[in-house]
C-alpha cells in the first residue's frame, strides 16, 4: 500500500481521510496515479494525512473513500502503538516509513501488511508529500511465525553470528540449556560456557573460520544452567551472498553426550575385547569370507615373529602367502583343502598342523575357526583361534609310546595278567594269559553276573574254586592283597599249579582304582619241590641210620678204650702173679685199674641206656646257674692247675629248662674240658674261659661255653664220632653230647671266634609252667 | 730174658691205656715211653736203641695213619697200630705202608707183645745192616782212585790179565792194586770181596765171557 502524500500538506499521524475536491493540479495528477496503480497504494500529505487510497485498498478496507479511513479503527491494536510511532518519527526526519502491521479488512479479519512510504520534496527539498505501498505479507508473516516455533522448539540448538563471529541469535533451547539470555551471551560471551579444557581449542578454530570462512565442527562441552556439562556437537557455516561475501554465521549445536559416552564405553570395550584378544593365551586369527587374513592377534604375531599387516586390502593374498609358508610343507595342502572346504560350505573348520614358530622349529598347532554370519545368513567373517599343542602332543606321543611298550611289556612279560574293577569286573588279560588260558575276555554278557565268578569257575580246578572265590571275595571286601597257590586250566585242559598275587591301585584318596594280579605257573617248580621233599625225607631216614651208625661206633669206641686197658692190665696182673717170685704190689695196682676201667666202661653203657631209654621222669626244671655253679666247682683243680681264668656271665632272671640235671652236668663238663685242652697250647696268650647263660627268644635258654683258645679249622666236624675227648673218666663224645642235647629238644653248636677261640654254645627248652 | 737194649714208645691220647701198656711191658721188664700226642713223641730225643713204635690211630693232633705216611722211612721205629675202631681199608693201607701190625682195641697182651717183639727184631736186623753198610762205606771211601777202577773188573770176573789190558797196565801192577783192595776192603776171599762189592752196590761193568764191556 502506498500512502501518496501531497506537496505541502500537514499530515497528521493520523490516518485520517483528508477531505476530497481540495483544488491542487499536481497533487490531482499524482492522486490519479495513486488510484490506477495495480496492488495496494496510498498517499498522504507532508503533514501525514492520508490524501488518496487506490481501489483496490479501498475495496480491502471496505470503505468508499479515504475520508472513512480511521487509523486507529483500521490498524490492529496490538500494533498501533508501534506503527504510529515509525510513522511519526518518518514524518519528523523524512526518512523512508516501512512497518509491518496488520489491517483489518473489510469482512473484519486482520492480515499482515507491509507498508512502505517514501517522502515527495521538491527542488528546494521540502517535503510536499508521501507516496506509499501496501504488500499483503500475510502469508510470509505466518510462515516466519512457525518458522520461529520452529526454531525455538527443534531438539537442537541454533544461533547466528555476525559477520565478525559475534553472537547475534540462539534459539530458545539454546538460551534455555545454558540459562543465560542473549545479551550474556552477544559477543564472544558464549565461550564463557563453554568446558574449560574446551575453551582454547573451540575459540581457536572459531577464530579461524571467521578468518577464512570455511565452516566450522567441532566437539565440545556445553555448561548447562545447572552447572553440568554435556558434550555438544557444534557445526557453523557461513551464509554467503551472490558475491561470496559473509552475511552471517548460522550455527547447529547438537546435544552427542548420549551418543559420546556411548562411544566412549564402546571403545573402552573394544580396548577391553582387543586387551583380551591380545592377552588371551592362544592364536587368534580372522579371515575374510574369501580366505585372505584379516586380523590376527599380537601373540600370534608375536608367535610367527612377524608383524603382519593389518590391511586387508590388496596384499590381503600376499599376506596368505605368507601364513602358508609358515605351516609346514607337508602340512600345507591339507590345511589349504580343509580351508576351502570350510570357505565353501560354512562348516566349522578344524585341523591339527605344524606352524613354524619365530625360532624356526615346527610346532603342532591346533586350529580352530567358526564362521560368523550377517542378518542375511551370508558370512561375514571366519573368526579362528589356534593353540599351540606340540607340547600337549609330544606328551601325548610319548604317552602312547609308553602305553605300547607297556602294552608290549605286559604281553611279553613270561606271568599272566589280569586287571579287574574296583567291584571285581575282570577288564584285561595280557595276551599270555589268554593264549594260557585259551579265553577271550570280553565285556560281561549280563548284569547280574559278575564275570570273576565265571572266570573262576572256567579256570580254576574244580577243588580249589570255594577256596579261591572265597580269598578273591575277601579281599575285594577289604582291599587286603592277596597270595595264593591253586591249579589253574591251561588251553588243553591241563591243570597246573600257579602262584596268583592280587594287590589294589589305590587312588590318591585311598579308594581302590583297579585290582592287578598275576600268576606265575609254578606248576614245574611246585612238582620238583614234591620231588625234593620227597627225597629229604629219604635222605632224612638214611641220616637218621648213619647217626645210628656213627653213634654206635662212637658208643664202642667209649667202651673199647676202657676195655683196651683192662685187656692190657689183665695180662700184666696175670704176669706179675706168675713171675718168679710173683709181683704182688704191682698185681694190686694192675687189679685196682682194671677194678677202675671196668667201672668207667659199665658208666659208659649205663649213660649210654639213660640216653636211649629217653625217660622223661629223669627230666626236671633245672636251675641252669646253679648246674653250670656245680660244675664249675667240680672242675675247680683242673682249671686252677691249667691257670686259667673263668669269667661267668649269667643271667639271673633265667627261666628253669626242662633237662635231665646229670646229663646237662656231663655235657658242661665236656664242653668245659675241651676249651681247657683248646688253651693248653696257648703262649703268651692268658687263659680265659668265659661261661653265659641267657634266655633265647621265646622259649629257650642259651649256655655258652668260649675259650681263646688256637680254634677249630671246622667247628662242624668236631661233630664227628672220632673227635671226642678221651681223656679221663668222664670222657664222652661231643657227637653224644649233640644226641643229649637233642633228646632235650635242644641244639649244640660249635663257632670260631675272632681274633682266636671256640665258643660251644647249646640251647634247652624252657620248663613251661602247665606241665610242672 | 732181659730186653734192656730196647725201648718201645707208646702214642695214645687216653692216659688209662698209656698206663696200662706200659705196665704190661714193665712185666716183660722192657722200657717203655708214653705219650699222649704225636707232638710229644715228636719232640721226645729218643735213645739210639732198637725200638716199637705202638701208635694210636685217633690222635687229637694228627692221624695215626697220616704220621705214618709223613713221616721219612726208617727215621722211626717200626709201627704197631692200635685202634679203637678198626677198619680193613686202614688196617690194609698202614700194612702197605709197612706197619708191622693193626690190633683192634681191646687186643690181647699176648698178640701185642709178639708184634712189639717182631718190630724190635725187624729194627735190629736194620740197625745192622745200616751200621755195616757204613762201615763198608767207610772202607770203600779209603780206595785210590786206580783201586776204585780195578774193583769192578776184579769183581765181574776177569782175568788178571784180561783187567791189566782192559787198563792198559801190567799184570804184576794189576795184582798189587788186587791185593791193596782185598786188604783195605777187609775181604777173606774173592768170594767176599764179590759180596761186600754187592752191598756196596758196585756195577759190574765187564764179564770174563765177552771181555768187552757189557752193554
Amino acid at each position: 500500500m502506498v500512502f501518496l502524500l501531497g506537496d505541502g500538506v500537514q499530515m497528521s499521524l493520523r490516518f485520517t481521510a483528508k477531505r476530497p475536491g481540495a483544488p491542487d493540479r499536481t497533487g490531482r495528477a499524482l492522486r490519479d496515479i495513486v488510484e490506477s496503480m495495480p496492488g495496494l497504494a496510498w498517499a498522504a500529505g507532508a503533514d501525514g494525512r492520508l490524501t488518496a487510497m487506490n481501489a483496490d485498498l479501498l475495496e480491502y478496507l471496505g470503505i468508499a473513500g479515504v475520508g472513512d479511513f480511521h487509523g486507529r479503527q483500521a490498524v490492529h491494536a496490538e500494533d498501533w502503538e508501534r506503527t504510529d510511532g515509525l510513522w511519526s518519527r518518518s514524518l519528523e526526519t523524512g526518512q523512508a516509513f516501512d512497518s509491518t502491521h496488520r489491517i483489518r479488512g473489510a469482512g473484519g479479519g486482520y492480515r499482515w501488511f507491509r507498508a512502505v512510504a517514501r517522502a515527495q520534496r521538491d527542488r528546494t527539498g521540502k517535503i510536499t508529500g508521501w507516496y506509499g505501498t501496501l504488500v499483503d505479507v500475510d502469508d510470509q508473516k505466518l510462515s516466519e511465525e512457525s518458522l520461529r516455533s520452529i526454531l525455538d522448539n527443534i531438539p537442537g540448538m541454533i544461533a547466528t553470528a555476525d559477520v565478525d563471529g559475534n553472537y547475534t541469535y540462539g534459539n530458545n533451547r539454546n538460551r534455555e540449556f545454558v540459562g543465560k539470555d542473549l545479551r550474556e551471551l552477544s559477543g564472544r560471551g558464549w565461550l564463557d560456557i563453554i568446558h574449560p579444557e574446551d575453551r582454547d581449542g573451540v575459540a581457536a578454530a572459531w577464530q579461524r573460520s571467521v578468518q577464512t570462512r570455511e565452516p566450522m565442527d567441532v566437539t565440545h562441552r556445553l555448561r548447562r544452567f545447572d552447572g553440568e556439562y554435556r558434550w555438544f556437537q557444534a557445526r557453523v557455516e557461513p551464509f554467503l551472498d551472490e558475491n561470496g561475501k559473509v552475511l552471517r554465521w548460522h550455527g547447529l549445536i547438537t546435544d552427542i553426550d548420549d551418543r559420546k559416552r556411548a562411544e566412549e564405553s564402546l571403545r573402552a570395550r573394544e580396548r577391553e575385547l582387543q586387551l583380551l584378544v591380545d592377552t588371551m593365551p592362544s592364536l587368534v586369527w580372522c579371515v575374510t569370507p574369501e580366505g585372505d587374513p584379516a586380523y590376527i592377534n599380537k601373540r600370534l604375531e608375536t608367535y610367527y615373529g612377524r608383524k603382519m599387516s593389518r590391511n586387508r586390502s590388496a596384499e590381503g593374498s600376499s599376506l596368505s602367502a605368507s601364513l602358508r609358508a609358515l605351516m609346514h610343507p607337508d602340512d600345507v595342502a591339507a590345511v589349504e583343502a580343509n580351508m576351502q572346504h570350510a570357505l565353501r560350505t560354512g562348516e566349522s573348520f578344524a585341523m591339527r598342523y605344524r606352524n613354524r614358530r619365530a625360532d624356526g622349529v615346527y610346532r603342532w598347532v591346533d586350529a580352530r575357526a567358526e564362521p560368523l554370519r550377517g542378518d542375511d545368513g551370508r558370512i561375514v567373517r571366519w573368526y579362528g583361534v589356534s593353540v599351540d599343542i606340540d607340547d600337549h602332543k609330544k606328551a601325548e606321543e610319548a604317552l602312547r609310546a609308553r602305553e605300547r611298550q607297556l602294552q608290549l611289556l605286559i604281553d611279553t612279560i613270561p606271568a599272566l595278567v589280569w586287571c579287574a574293577t574296583p567291584e571285581g569286573v575282570p577288564s584285561y588279560a595280557n595276551k599270555r594269559l589268554m593264549d594260557y588260558a585259551g579265553l577271550s575276555f570280553g565285556p560281561p554278557e549280563g548284569p547280574d553276573r559278575t564275570e570273576l565268578g565265571e572266570a573262576v569257575r572256567n579256570t580254576v580246578h574244580p577243588d580249589e574254586v570255594a577256596a579261591v572265590m572265597g580269598h578273591l571275595t575277601h579281599s575285594l571286601q577289604t582291599g587286603e592283597s592277596l597270595a595264593t597257590k591253586y591249579r589253574h586250566r591251561r588251553a588243553d585242559g591241563v591243570y597246573r599249579w600257579v602262584e596268583a598275587r592280587v594287590e589294589p591301585l589305590r587312588g590318591d584318596d585311598g579308594r581302590i582304582v583297579q585290582w592287578f594280579c598275576v600268576l606265575v605257573d609254578i606248576d614245574d617248580e611246585t612238582r620238583a619241590q614234591d620231588a625234593l621233599r620227597a627225597a629229604q625225607e629219604k635222605l632224612s631216614r638214611a641220616s637218621q641210620l648213619a647217626n645210628l651208625a656213627e653213634l654206635s661206633a662212637s658208643i664202642a669206641h667209649e667202651v673199647n678204650q676202657p676195655l683196651a686197658a683192662i685187656v692190657a692190665n689183665s695180662h700184666a696182673c696175670q704176669r706179675w702173679l706168675l713171675a718168679d717170685p710173683p709181683n704182688m704190689q704191682r698185681a694190686l695196682i694192675t687189679s685196682e685199674r682194671i677194678v677202675r676201667d671196668a667201672m668207667a666202661a659199665s658208666e659208659v653203657v649205663s649213660r649210654i641206656r639213660a640216653l636211649f631209654t629217653r625217660t622223661d621222669s629223669t627230666r626236671a626244671a633245672i636251675d641252669l646257674n646253679e648246674v653250670i655253679g656245680e660244675v664249675g666247682q667240680l672242675m675247680t683243680d683242673e682249671i686252677a692247675s691249667e691257670g686259667i681264668v673263668v669269667e661267668t656271665d649269667l643271667d639271673a632272671a633265667l627261666p628253669p629248662a626242662l633237662a635231665d640235671r646229670v646229663q646237662v652236668q656231663q655235657v658242661l663238663v665236656n664242653l668245659i674240658r675241651n676249651g681247657i685242652e683248646a688253651m693248653k697250647a696257648n703262649a703268651g696268650v692268658p687263659k680265659s674261659l668265659a661261661i653265659g647263660s641267657r634266655r633265647d627268644g621265646g622259649n629257650m635258654v642259651v649256655v655258652e661255653v668260649r675259650d681263646n683258645g688256637g680254634g677249630i679249622a671246622e667247628p662242624a666236624r668236631i661233630f664227628e664220632p672220632f673227635f671226642t675227648t678221651k681223656d679221663g673218666s668222664m670222657g664222652m663224645g661231643l657227637a653224644i653230647c649233640r644226641s643229649i642235647m637233642e633228646a632235650h629238644d635242644g641244639r649244640l653248636w660249635a663257632e670260631s671266634l675272632q681274633p682266636r677261640g671256640t665258643a660251644f654254645a647249646f640251647t634247652l627248652p624252657i620248663q613251661l609252667r602247665d606241665v610242672a | 730174658m732181659t730186653r734192656k737194649d730196647s725201648i718201645v714208645f707208646i702214642v695214645d691220647d687216653d692216659r688209662r691205656i698209656c698206663e696200662a701198656l706200659s705196665e704190661l711191658l714193665a712185666t716183660w721188664d722192657m722200657d717203655s715211653v708214653a705219650f699222649n700226642s704225636i707232638a710229644e713223641y715228636v719232640a721226645f730225643s729218643r735213645p739210639d736203641l732198637p725200638g716199637c713204635l705202638v701208635l694210636d690211630v685217633e690222635l687229637p693232633d694228627i692221624n695215626g695213619l697220616e704220621f705214618q705216611t709223613q713221616s721219612e722211612h726208617g727215621r722211626h721205629p717200626p709201627i704197631v697200630f692200635i685202634t679203637g675202631h678198626g677198619d680193613i681199608p686202614s688196617s690194609v693201607r698202614a700194612i702197605k705202608h709197612g706197619a708191622v701190625d693193626f690190633l683192634t682195641k681191646p687186643f690181647s697182651g699176648s698178640d701185642l707183645m709178639r708184634s712189639i717183639h717182631i718190630a724190635i727184631d725187624r729194627d735190629r736186623d736194620s740197625r745192622l745192616e745200616r751200621a755195616e753198610r757204613v762201615t763198608l762205606q767207610q772202607r770203600l771211601a779209603s780206595l785210590t782212585t786206580r783201586e776204585r777202577e780195578v774193583l769192578p773188573l776184579v769183581v765181574g770176573g776177569l782175568l788178571n790179565k784180561q783187567a791189566a789190558a782192559e787198563l792198559g797196565i801190567s799184570e804184576v801192577t794189576l795184582q798189587i792194586h788186587r791185593s791193596k783192595i782185598m786188604r783195605k776192603l777187609e775181604a777173606a776171599s774173592l768170594a767176599d770181596l764179590v759180596r761186600i762189592a754187592e752191598k756196596l752196590q758196585i756195577p759190574i761193568t765187564h764179564s770174563r765171557r765177552t771181555g768187552t764191556p757189557s752193554k
